[in-house]
């Protein structure tokens, strides 16, 4: 079935027998107050693990500025923190890419965030 | 320095998952200054995969942080380290006293024929952390904490800035290794989060297990203060 007129593909990683593994044991961690941003290298895809936030909400985009996400593509929200979504990205790692300049992950003002991903070329 | 990662195989799922180590600490009230309050594991070239963690607290951090040696070789001559030279210049952080060498097994009379002294800053330090005790000025052999050779142990120092000094006359066939020990993480290996007690981060490393490794530099895992913390950890060979 082809595309619709306009739809938006994402690429996804290329997989290997090796993949699980690789994006297991080579996680880095980075954790901020109500926004982190992750810099993205063409052609380096961040694979989103696990993410802790003791805030309500959590929103994953990509954006040219730190901290701001243009292009949004997660949100999740609850009525009250903790939100631990390591479970949920245990089974559907976030591995959206898109050639800009951040991955941003957002979260409820003045809380901290905390990202495990991996980079993986593909 | 980079940082290495493992060797990865279809394997290492297995060997990870049923190989677990299990280490329960609790969170020290430190000294003024003194940041490294967790549970540390020395560098000795293994790797400590943390597979999960739970802690009372509502904080965990778990980093790398770098430690520089430096030894006073001793064999079978004296040795006098030039009065007020210094060895090395720190920032801030944690000493630790180990010792090794070859003969008569090493007691305070026949180790230390002479005296140990470390200075920092031209000021004497001597802090005991009820681990044992840390050289003074003129004393002697105090390298020994209860006459127990071979056993590292560590002496918590409360200072901020300056340079170590160590002064030593020596008459027989043992090294001195003093290393440091930095309060300040090596950034890009850090893992911290901030949630509410009591946190469970199981899920978060069952996905992502923090598995940074860098020679000459100690794992430290540190919960709140006084909060009980317990963690599960495959030990491999680092590769």
């Amino acid at each position: 079935m082809a595309d619709l007129t306009g739809a938006y593909t994402t690429p996804v990683p290329t997989i290997s027998q090796n993949t699980a593994s690789v994006i297991k044991y080579r996680s880095n961690y980075v954790t901020g107050t109500a926004s982190v941003s992750i810099p993205i290298i063409v052609g380096m895809r961040n694979i989103i693990t696990s993410i802790y936030t003791n805030g309500n909400k959590i929103i994953i985009g990509f954006g040219e500025v730190a901290g701001t996400i243009t292009d949004q593509r997660f949100t999740f929200t609850v009525t009250a923190g903790p939100l631990d979504l390591s479970n949920f990205f245990g089974n559907a790692p976030f591995t959206q890419y898109k050639d800009t300049d951040f991955l941003v992950i957002t979260g409820e003002a003045a809380k901290v965030i905390s990202v495990a991903y991996v980079e993986f070329k593909g | 320095m980079s940082t290495i990662f493992p060797v990865i195989s279809v394997n290492t799922d297995s060997i990870m998952k049923y190989k677990p180590n299990y280490l329960s600490f609790t969170g020290e009230d430190g000294l003024a200054a003194q940041v490294i309050v967790g549970e540390r594991f020395p560098y000795d070239g293994h790797r400590r995969i943390i597979l999960a963690a739970v802690t009372n607290g509502a904080t965990l951090n778990i980093g790398l942080y770098p430690i520089t040696t430096m030894s006073i070789g001793v064999t079978a001559v004296d040795y006098t380290q030039a009065s007020g030279a210094a060895e090395t210049t720190f920032d801030s952080g944690k000493i630790t006293a180990t010792w090794d060498g070859s003969g008569a097994a090493p007691t305070i009379a026949n180790m230390f024929a002479g005296t140990i002294s470390l200075y920092f800053d031209g000021v004497k330090v001597a802090v005991d952390d009820g681990a044992g005790k840390w050289v003074e000025y003129g004393d002697s052999g105090l390298f020994l904490p209860d006459d127990t050779p071979g056993v590292a142990w560590a002496s918590t120092i409360n200072y901020t800035t300056g340079a170590i000094v160590v002064y030593t006359v020596v008459d027989s066939d043992y090294t001195i290794t003093v290393s440091y020990t930095s309060d300040t993480v090596d950034a890009d290996t850090l893992l911290s989060v901030t949630g509410v007690a009591p946190l469970d981060l199981s899920a978060f490393l069952k996905n992502a297990p923090y598995s940074f490794f860098k020679e000459n530099h100690d794992l430290i895992i540190t919960p709140a203060v006084s909060e009980l913390a317990i963690i599960a950890y495959a030990s491999v060979k680092a590769s």
